[in-house]
């Protein structure tokens, strides 16, 4: 991704890329402007930036701000629970006033203004699936606590991805209702103090595009790999944006260049062929040869693994040529290997982030075995014990009806105050998460990787009918590789496991070392874990990636030994071909079932874990 | 009872949805015969699995209800009865009022109380007296209840509904209240497997599966847009233009309704929808009886007279595709595997 260049040359081509960056970014503010200002579309518009907080997100969206000066400001806390977004019952108001009073949730009250989403990344699910439901509709309806209302909820949604590459981004469903997709985060703030020429302001109402424009518009967004019909028409939409900002009628080809830099590069999940992009290749240089384990398996099945990728392009029909020719002439060409590289990863995406996207996790239960109540808030779907609040409330009668003489209620009325509010709990048995650390190194990769991928999805398939949450980890090379966090997606599972390459070293305990944490993170969150380790228990890389047995068994065992002292349940499945000591004895260390392989038929490998997962 | 805006005036109309073939003919039978348990479109972002579903509220002939019936019940007596209802010696004298098929969204985050109904908190507060206040539930009966984002929703909320949808009745039992009401509605549930497997038990609930996928046709997609930007330019002008396709559907739907009521399958017709059934292994007999019922209003809808083995062919896969128990070796959509068997059987009874 970073090519190595000579000093001069790197500051050279950085700059004039920021630059080019910058004035993207600048003209994203602009069209979001007009987009708002013309309500393009019904519901709401949006934008996402991918950008770490800094001075230059600063100095952007103080840009952005001044276009709007009298737009309210919202701000949309990452963590926001259901009950502040959508909104509920006032429950002091409405006792105080004696009837119901709603109170409005964030995505009501940002109606007309701006909503700026900082790590909008880290959104929940169902929070990010609510805002998406929203800015289609342009309302929000609540029905909740006995509620029953609709408020209007149209906002310019501003979600700032913070993301590392290698991370899950935003919700897929969000982030495909927004309209822009910019990229600042690789400009330094120097380059935003580059004058950029300013546009018109936009006199007509209306621009038009030809059939034919239409066509290479459609061809275009599947040329990159998105199939959703949204990303078409934000092109589209765009394009006629910039028109106007240009000062014409008439969409040209520049016009939707332009808008295809602004919305459909950022989320490539393919990049078509490019006319200039074999030079690029060209001067992109062969990665070094790392310096132990990679034996010729290895990059066989790199090879092999790029292959699908390849394949997924060619059946992507070819876009306008003439337009391909006109963007690849307006990006300067480290962007463009760069951008391909993005594009990877966004493919590779959907495979890692599946951080709890299926069945959120609800923190107050309102299910399960009864518990006695508490004194609480009525937040957040929790339920009133109606009776325990009474009875807390009636010792103060007295006292309360002398505190507001003016007020009494001759009618015996019950004088009821937030403090007594007493909240049903219920105790609720929590799911379990069954975790697969799958040796994928050369040995194995020769011997038995693909009777290893067998088992794991006969063991996928038992998982699925307990309905466990599954989540995937192989360790091959210089380290292990989260190939899947725990989900409940079994579709994703498979995937991720088909896509499995094998060969290198076998850094067994970088292996375990990744189980441990994930399996601690998911135990905080009140899941029963049980391990799978499918190994031959033989090691050859040592934690911090170097080669040498004894060093690589060592530090193997010891993190073994911490999983022991954590008490999850393990099961450790020896691939090897036959039986070994070695496996045995790393079984012992992380007090595991140890379950050899070459006998392991499928309904004693199914039982085994069942056992296990008991 | 706070009032509440069911359908929306000059929604996308279904007639001029593009492509979608399988979704819009699986919701078309749904309307024909309500029974057939209700219709899971999964798939891809950005389909139209959400407008098509709204569309079919302003294509749905219109319904007659008892006015002062917060449930609409039927005057005529037909289907279940609220108590007030099914107490009133003279229902049929009742004002009525025409009013839409009533098609309900259920929101994310809409909590159970409210899908439900539950205590009305004002009047136990202000007046100490012990209402019930209907929900979702109530508002849907006799109509659709469309759930977006089904695999979203959480468990317990999902298997109350489908519980209701299958019994037709809705029982609450908390707070002190004790209400059963009629709710009986066609459940429409979208989602993206992507985001979340559906549990198998509740996707047997569902009568009818589909698979949405964008289409991949350049000239299709353009037609989309095109539509799509006509429609937001003036909606109640698009609307208009499309009102003859929907009214010549509706007509068809209710054509089919009256055909349905004398059309019966005979015991051949049986024999191949069981020999289907257990080639596929599905689980349980609701694959039979959903098969059964959709090869009826296919048949029903096509014009025909009898049932025939080519209507059971091709309702196969919509009816049975979610049935099939999981086989983590086969990657192979389900609807491939349907049609995999299909293949097989029909070659067979045609060779003999």
């Amino acid at each position: 991704m970073v090519e190595p260049q000579t000093a001069t040359e790197f500051d050279n081509q950085t700059s004039s890329e920021e630059v080019q960056l910058w004035a993207d970014a600048l003209l994203a503010v602009d069209v979001f402007a007009l987009a708002m200002e013309r309500a393009v579309h019904k519901g709401s518009i949006g934008i996402c930036i991918k950008a770490q907080a800094g001075p230059v997100r600063d100095c952007w969206l103080e840009k952005l701000q001044s276009r709007m000066p009298h737009k309210q400001v919202r701000r949309l806390p990452v963590g926001i629970s259901e009950e502040q977004l959508i909104g509920g019952l006032d429950i002091s108001d409405t006792l105080v006033s004696g009837h119901t009073v709603v109170r409005k949730g964030l995505l009501a009250s940002a109606h007309n203004g701006l909503l700026i989403a900082p790590m909008a990344d880290g959104l929940e699910p169902n929070v990010a699936a609510q805002i998406a439901m929203v800015m289609d509709s342009g309302e929000i309806r609540i029905e909740r606590d006995g509620l029953s209302q609709e408020f209007p909820s149209e906002f310019g949604l501003i979600a700032f991805d913070e993301s590392e590459p290698d991370e899950g981004g935003l919700a897929a469903g969000l982030a495909d209702r927004l309209m822009l997709h910019i990229d600042i985060s690789k400009i330094s703030l120097r380059a935003t103090k580059v004058e950029v020429k300013t546009r018109l302001r936009a006199v007509a109402h209306e621009a038009d595009l030809s059939d034919a424009q239409y066509e290479d518009i459609c061809q275009m967004a599947m040329a990159f790999g998105l199939h959703s019909m949204r990303p078409a028409m934000q092109v589209i939409q765009i394009s006629k944006l910039v028109c106007l900002l240009n000062g014409r009628k008439a969409v040209e080809q520049s016009d939707i260049v332009d808008a295809v830099r602004l919305t459909l590069l950022g989320r490539a999940a393919a990049m078509p062929e490019m006319p200039s992009q074999e030079e690029g290749e060209e001067q992109e240089p062969q990665p070094e040869p790392e310096e132990n384990n990679q034996d010729p398996e290895a990059s066989q099945s790199e090879q092999n693994s790029t292959e699908p990728d390849e394949t997924a392009t060619d059946l992507d029909i070819p876009p306008d040529d003439v337009l391909l020719d006109a963007l690849a002439a307006n990006l300067p060409s480290g962007l463009l290997a760069q951008l391909k590289a993005t594009a990877e990863l966004n493919k590779r995406k959907s495979a890692r982030s599946a951080k709890g996207r299926s069945g959120a996790v609800k923190k107050a239960s309102t299910r399960g075995r009864r518990l006695s109540s508490r004194r609480g808030e009525l937040r957040s779907g929790n339920r009133l014990d109606l009776i325990a609040t009474l009875r807390a409330a009636v010792p103060w009668q007295k006292s309360r009806g002398a505190d507001n003489k003016d007020t009494i209620d001759r009618a015996g009325r019950v004088h009821i105050r937030p403090s007594d509010f007493h909240i049903k709990r219920y105790k609720q048995k929590s799911g379990s998460t069954c975790l697969f650390v799958v040796d994928a190194s050369g040995s194995t990769a020769l011997n038995r990787l693909a009777e290893t991928k067998g088992a794991v999805e006969l063991l996928l398939g038992e998982s699925y009918s307990r309905r466990d949450h599954v989540g995937l980890v192989s360790f091959r090379g210089q380290a292990a590789e989260v190939l899947l966090s725990p989900t409940r997606s079994l579709v994703r599972a498979k995937r991720a496991l088909a896509a499995l390459p094998g060969g290198g070293g076998t850094p067994l305990a970088s292996g375990l070392f990744s189980a441990l944490e994930i399996a601690t993170e998911e135990r905080r969150q009140g899941r029963t874990m049980s391990i799978v380790v499918l190994t031959d228990g033989s090691a050859n890389v040592d934690m911090v990636g170097n080669g040498g047995r004894p060093k690589a068994l060592e530090d193997a065992l010891q993190v073994a030994a911490c999983i022991r002292v954590e008490g999850f349940d393990v099961m450790l499945i020896d691939v090897g071909r036959q039986p070994s000591e070695r496996a045995e004895n790393l079984a012992r260390a992380m007090d595991a079932a140890y379950v050899p392989m070459p006998f392991a038929s499928s309904t004693s490998l199914s039982q085994a874990v069942r056992q296990q997962a008991v | 009872m706070t009032a509440r805006k069911t359908v929306q005036n000059h929604n996308y109309p279904f007639t001029a949805i593009v492509g979608q073939d399988s979704l819009k003919h699986a919701l078309v039978l749904s309307a024909v015969d309500p029974s057939l348990g209700g219709v899971l479109a999964l798939g891809d972002r950005g389909t139209g699995k959400t407008t098509a579903v709204r569309g079919l509220a302003a294509l749905l002939p219109t319904i007659t209800a008892v006015n002062s019936c917060r449930y609409k019940c039927d005057p005529a007596g037909s289907g279940n009865l609220c108590s007030d209802c099914a107490n009133n010696a003279n229902l049929a004298a009742e004002e009525t009022a025409i009013v839409d098929v009533p098609v309900v969204d259920l929101p994310l985050g809409a909590t159970e109380d409210r899908v439900l109904g539950a205590l009305d908190i004002e009047r136990a507060l202000v007046s100490g007296e012990k209402a019930y206040e209907p929900g979702l539930l109530a508002d849907a009966n006799r109509g659709y209840l469309y759930i977006d984002e089904v695999n979203l929703l959480e468990d317990h909320l999902v298997d109350v509904l489908l519980d209701v949808a299958a019994s037709g009745w809705n029982v609450v039992e908390r707070e002190g209240l004790s209400v059963r009401h009629p709710a009986r509605f066609v459940l429409v549930g979208s989602g993206n497997p992507e985001e979340g497997e559906l549990r198998p038990q509740l996707l047997d609930r569902f009568g009818l599966s589909v698979d949405v996928t964008t289409p991949a046709d350049v000239k299709q997609r353009v037609d989309i847009i095109r539509r799509r930007e006509a429609y937001d330019e003036n909606p109640a002008e698009f609307c208009k233009s499309w009102k003859g396709q929907n009214t010549k559907l509706c007509n068809a739907i209710l054509k089919a309704r009256e055909a349905l009521k004398v059309l019966h399958v005979d015991d051949e017709v049986l024999g191949l929808i069981a020999e289907i059934c257990i080639a596929l292994g599905t689980d349980g007999l609701r694959g039979e009886l959903t098969l059964i019922k959709a090869a009826r209003a296919e048949a029903a809808f096509s014009d025909s007279r009898s049932v025939t083995a080519d209507h059971v062919r091709k309702m196969a896969p919509l009816a049975l595709a979610h049935r099939l128990r999981r086989n983590p070796l086969d990657d192979a959509r389900n609807t491939v595997r349907v049609e995999r068997s299909l293949e097989e059987i029909f070659t067979t009874r045609n060779a003999a």
